[in-house]
């Protein structure tokens, strides 16, 4: 782990930022908090300085001069800092108590020295009073108000120095912390992309965001691998599968070439033809398969009538049904109409790959028949038929592109018909399931209901 | 008829060419979009055969920009682009018809002639004749030797496509686009049982066979010959 990807994290750098931030707003928010106390004490001596006055008026009016002058004595004696001056004068100035050597040149509210000189920058705050004949003076010193604000200022930078040193800090703790979880994400991915499809990123207790993320990283992972693994089986099974009809067309071609009938030889190259053909029909579907997959473009949904798409099918196929010696069975389109939302070329090549499969499958005599289901949570087109049915266990399987169950592989098709039924299916966020008809095959593909606006611009 | 084939791959250029030719028409070949434009630009052509995968220009832009010029040639997408989506937007964008590669060359003359003798865009016909059968369009009905004939929808829309080609021959595929719209090949004998089907009302009764099935190619509905 590199100290410059450490110093480059996010949380370091946020801690930078908050050291660039927190001094100025620290400062602002100091200034604000002295200004705020200073005019609480400045607000608190006054009122103190009231109250003593108030309690000389009392003192005065109870007990005139002489009570007067025995509170300003006891109010020296039992205030001997020098924070406190207090002074009593006759109608002419002269001192008669206190330790205020004249009588200041105010009246009210006012600065003045213990001299009694009256200046703004006077070490005292008082106030100048006459009770009677009789002229009084309280003041209280205002230094310690200085000696407090920079008790504050001081606090102030001390708790600012420590939080600034702590972010730093925590900045950087977090930073190697995020850093090196970042690296073993970047060392798994870089593995990832040279192959190793197996490995996943580890997750932390902490479930904090990155952990978060790796968790999602790891299920992508999960599905790519998954994706990848089916994207080689089914290049196998394409490539098996491909190679069948192309070697029945080479072999017919060597064959053509090599004949000198030409009723034999036009024969051989018909047959090598239909040979072509299916190899062509198979890329198609594979193709289709893989841009129904991987589209997720809407724009050719509507709603339409599930019922009356069946019934039109029903109506083309139940002649080479027939011709089959087989039955179809409609009884479950008679009632109703029940309407979908989706692609309706997609779904009637999904309906007639079922119908076809049926026909394919369930041999001569069997009975086919189609219905659609409405309940309240959904609509279920049904295809049901009266053959061999495929094995519980297979019925995951037989989704699977190219998969054909074993007694099939030797009957024509492709093993793609499924698949492409799912795919539609998915692709409609429709529901398919394969069920034991008793006997036979039920296939039913679930739909979504569809959406009420949907619904209002088909009506 | 004289053609114009628009295809950048030599080997099928020469195909096409080879085999339009031996029936009678008049091939012109070009292997780029641009060149095709301008061909179709400034010289008379009945139909022009284009791929839609051209350098130069895409057979899409092609046929878009003939179309915004005024040129209503017939247009025949000859391409591996066989999605329905893709179908859809080149007949979307003027195309008269579409057909996927790998063809069959009488798939590809099936409906070269089938577009040539297509009756303008607009004109309606009230009811369609071959020989003493009568398909009345307006009333749903058909008549042979003056016999009312039952039939049920997929029946009448497969006789109408048979006679609105008569004397020519219309493929299975073209069969299944047309009547079924399908643009898949449903692997079950769809066309083959309805066309019996249809046969069994239209010809079995009567002494004179109007439909015919013509080895690899498709059918035809005509009047004897």
């Amino acid at each position: 782990m590199r100290r410059a990807n450490i110093l480059a994290g996010v949380p370091f750098r946020t801690s930078l930022l908050f050291l660039a931030v927190f001094p100025v707003v620290l400062a602002i928010t100091g200034y604000a908090i002295l200004k705020a106390t200073q005019a609480s004490m400045a607000d608190q001596i006054r009122t103190s300085i009231t109250e003593d006055i108030d309690l000389m008026r009392d003192a005065y009016t109870t007990g005139g001069d002489r009570e007067l002058r025995h509170f300003v004595h006891d109010s020296v004696v039992t205030r001997p800092d020098n924070q406190f001056v207090v002074g009593l004068f006759d109608a002419t100035g002269a001192s008669l108590a206190g330790n205020v050597a004249t009588l200041p040149a105010f009246r009210g509210w006012g600065y003045f020295s213990s001299a009694g000189d009256a200046a703004d920058d006077a070490p005292f705050i008082g106030f100048v009073a006459q009770m009677g004949d009789s002229m009084v003076v309280i003041g209280r010193a205002e230094s310690f108000m200085a000696a407090i604000s920079g008790d504050i200022v001081n606090a102030l930078i001390i708790a600012g120095i420590i939080i600034c040193t702590a972010a730093l800090a925590i900045g950087y703790i977090l930073s190697s912390g995020v850093s090196r979880k970042l690296d073993v994400i970047d060392e798994t991915l870089e593995a990832v992309s040279r192959g190793n499809g197996d490995i996943r990123l580890p997750v932390g207790r902490s479930n904090d965001q990155i952990d978060h993320v790796s968790r999602q990283i790891n299920a992508h992972l999960d599905r790519l691998s998954d994706f990848m693994g089916s994207m080689r089986n089914t290049i196998v099974a394409i490539a098996h599968d491909l190679k069948s009809p192309l070697n029945h067309a080479y072999l017919l071609l060597q064959d053509a070439a090599e004949e000198t009938d030409p009723a034999k030889t036009s024969a051989m190259l018909d047959k090598a033809v239909v040979e072509m053909e299916t190899l062509g029909g198979i890329l198609d579907t594979v193709l289709r398969i893989s841009r129904i997959e991987a589209s997720d473009d809407s724009t050719n949904f509507a709603a339409f009538s599930a019922t009356q798409l069946l019934r039109d099918l029903a109506q083309t196929f139940e002649p080479v049904l027939e011709s089959g010696e087989q039955s179809l069975d409609t009884a479950g389109l008679a009632d109703g109409d029940a309407t979908i939302f989706g692609d309706r070329k997609m779904v009637e090549q999904m309906l007639v790959n079922l119908i076809e499969n049926a026909h394919r499958y369930a041999g001569p005599g069997a009975r086919i028949a189609v219905a659609v289901l409405s309940s309240a949570e959904d609509v279920a087109l049904v295809v049901v038929d009266s053959g061999p049915g495929i094995a519980r266990h297979l019925h995951d399987e037989v989704f699977r592109p190219f998969v054909r169950i074993a007694p099939e592989r030797n009957r024509p098709g492709s093993g793609l018909g499924l698949a492409l039924v799912k795919a539609v299916a998915t692709r409609h966020h429709a529901r398919v399931t394969l069920d034991d008809n008793h006997p036979g095959l039920r296939v039913t593909v679930s739909f979504p209901l569809p959406p009420q606006q949907a619904l209002a611009k088909a009506a | 008829m004289k053609i114009l084939v628009a295809e950048d791959d030599a080997q099928s250029a020469e195909f096409l060419k080879r085999g339009l030719s031996q029936e009678n028409h008049s091939v012109d070949v070009v292997s780029d979009g641009r060149d095709a434009l301008s061909f179709c630009l400034y010289n008379n052509c009945d139909l022009m055969v284009l791929d839609r995968m051209l350098p130069g220009m895409d057979g899409l832009t092609v046929l878009k920009t003939l179309r915004a010029a005024g040129r209503h040639v017939p247009v025949l997408f000859l391409t591996s682009m066989g999605d329905v989506e893709d179908r859809v937007e080149g007949l979307m964008a003027g195309g008269d018809d579409y057909l996927v590669k790998p063809f069959h060359f009488s798939e590809l003359l099936a409906r070269v002639t089938s577009i040539a003798r297509r009756p303008p865009a607009g004109e309606a016909r009230a009811n369609l004749v071959v020989h003493d059968l009568e398909l009345d369009l307006l009333a749903h009905s058909a008549r042979r030797a003056g016999i009312s004939i039952d039939l049920q929808a997929k029946e009448f829309a497969l006789l109408e496509t048979l006679m609105r080609n008569a004397g020519r021959v219309v493929t299975k595929t073209m069969l299944l686009e047309q009547v079924w719209d399908f643009n898949f090949d449903p692997k079950t004998t769809v066309v083959e049982t309805h066309v019996s089907r249809l046969r069994a009302k239209i010809d079995k009764p009567f002494d004179v066979q109007l439909i015919h099935t013509m080895r690899n190619s498709g059918y035809s509905i005509h009047a004897p010959r």
